[in-house]
């Protein structure tokens, strides 16, 4: 091949990279709605329509070559199978040998009694609605600003350099979450507002910064932060009167992480009891900067 | 687990985090990688390196959809570590005999066009993949994004072999005028 074709070639498989997820998704959506067929078979937690199994013509469809499930090639149905989401997939999947071939799968392994096949399309079921995906709408800046009381709650200051990219609502059994994102570069900050009862929340104490200064303990965090710290200092939620800066300062923190921006980073949540409203706060910039942008909340 | 239950464990910066995730997508991730690399060695590597990359991008990313997001880490390293390792070699395997065929969509130089932006190949070949009845689309990406023999995506689709290689040969023309149309140059 040219090698001006063959950038090209790279060139364009670099940028399928960037397909988007949707597409990709449903490439694989489809290939689960033919992978639950009467003919696909899957290791471990595999289908096989019990018409097969117990028919007798279906007993003379598996010895038939033209099917061929239990070849080596059939190794590579395993692994096309198994890019699905764990509740699907088998455990101990068969993985090619260096040399491409396959390693021999019996009958057996793929014979699954008929009362199991309703629990592996639940299964399946429950898999493509916990893909990740939340019910949620996208919204505009000003859409996001017109979210009742929620939207209240977007600061009117940015750290410098910020610019909104996305906003969203989303919806879970525990209610409506305001989702807003800002970015400078390589850095974001996130938002996530939400109704809150106070009485489901465990405040964190100003007074002890133990439990929730990133300054005082080595990572892993695991390893330093002491057990009885432990939920606050990952989970910590202030009440808005007790907010400052040396409170700010005390959870965000420059990580030495390669190949990462130098921006402080940090996580925490604020409580705002007039209207039972918590913003947890994810994101990178100086504290200065994220107290004036809380403090322009509600101003 | 659920993808927001491992999310939440990176945001909550929680190392159980990496744990849950191989166990959730650590086949997956290493299909993609076997199937550009086929190595065993490099095709850890390029997953240990994924679940690093997560680490540092979580948060405060937040992704929708946390099964490509890996995936588009994992095909991304592959990618560039195949590159490193055959710069220099001509020969088989399944991603040599991918680049061949996307050679193909190449469209010829026409003029003293720049080579186009990799941003505005992205949008291109999106728009592109948009046109296409979903089937072809599904078939193309399955061969092209995820590296998979002929014989697996008929298998997948319950399609004849024959019938899937005829359907990416026309879609790797379409690719190409489309390109041709666009007067870009790869």
């Amino acid at each position: 091949m040219r090698e001006e074709k063959r950038q090209g070639s790279m060139r364009i498989f670099q940028a399928l990279s960037g397909v988007d997820s949707e597409l990709l998704e449903r490439s694989e959506t489809e290939g689960k709605r033919h992978g639950n067929s009467l003919f696909a078979v899957r290791k471990g937690t595999g289908i096989l329509a019990a018409a097969v199994c117990f028919a007798g013509a279906g007993v003379a469809l598996w010895g038939m070559n033209e099917v061929n499930f239990f070849s080596s090639g059939n190794t590579r149905t395993m692994e096309s199978a198994q890019e699905i989401r764990a509740e699907d997939s088998a455990a101990g999947a068969e993985l090619p040998t260096e040399d491409g071939s396959g390693t021999g799968i019996s009958n057996e392994d793929h014979i699954v009694p008929q009362q199991e096949t309703a629990k592996t399309e639940g299964t399946e079921q429950d898999s493509a609605s916990l893909s990740g995906e939340m019910p949620q709408q996208e919204l505009t800046w000003q859409e996001a600003l017109a979210v009742e009381i929620l939207g209240d709650y977007l600061p009117a200051d940015l750290p410098e350099g910020f610019e909104f990219e996305t906003a969203s609502s989303i919806f879970s059994e525990t209610g409506q979450t305001l989702h807003v994102r800002w970015v400078n570069g390589r850095d974001e900050i996130n938002l996530f507002i939400s109704a809150a009862e106070a009485d489901e929340i465990v405040f964190v104490d100003i007074q002890t910064p133990e439990a929730y200064d990133v300054r005082l303990y080595d990572v892993p965090y695991a390893d330093s932060v002491p057990e009885e710290y432990r939920d606050s200092f990952e989970h910590p939620v202030f009440r808005s009167g007790d907010l400052s800066l040396e409170v700010i300062a005390a959870r965000m923190d420059d990580y030495d992480d390669a190949g990462d921006t130098s921006t402080p980073r940090g996580i925490f949540a604020v409580y705002y009891e007039e209207d039972g409203v918590l913003v947890r706060f994810s994101g990178r910039a100086e504290a200065q900067s994220v107290w004036r942008m809380f403090t322009s909340i509600q101003q | 687990m659920k993808d927001t239950e491992i999310i939440d464990l990176y945001w909550e910066r929680n190392e159980r985090a990496i744990a849950e995730t191989e166990i959730v997508y650590g086949k997956y991730c290493y299909g993609i990688a076997y199937r550009i690399l086929k190595s065993r060695e490099d095709s850890d590597e390029c997953v240990n390196d994924t679940w690093l990359r997560a680490w540092n991008a979580i948060p405060p990313k937040y992704p929708q959809r946390f099964a490509l997001f890996l995936g588009t880490i994992t095909r991304n390293l592959s990618f560039d570590k195949w590159k490193r390792k055959n710069a220099e070699k001509r020969g088989n395997g399944q991603m040599m005999a991918a680049l061949d065929e996307l050679a193909e969509c190449v469209p010829a130089p026409s003029g003293t066009e720049e080579v186009v932006e990799a941003a505005y190949l992205e949008r291109l070949i999106n728009e592109f993949l948009r046109t296409l009845p979903e089937k072809e689309c599904n078939i193309f990406l399955r061969r092209y994004w995820y590296v998979e023999e002929y014989e697996a995506i008929a298998r997948r689709y319950q399609m004849k072999l024959n019938t899937v290689k005829t359907s990416i040969f026309r879609t790797r023309k379409k690719l190409r005028a489309y390109l041709e149309q666009e007067g870009i140059r790869v």
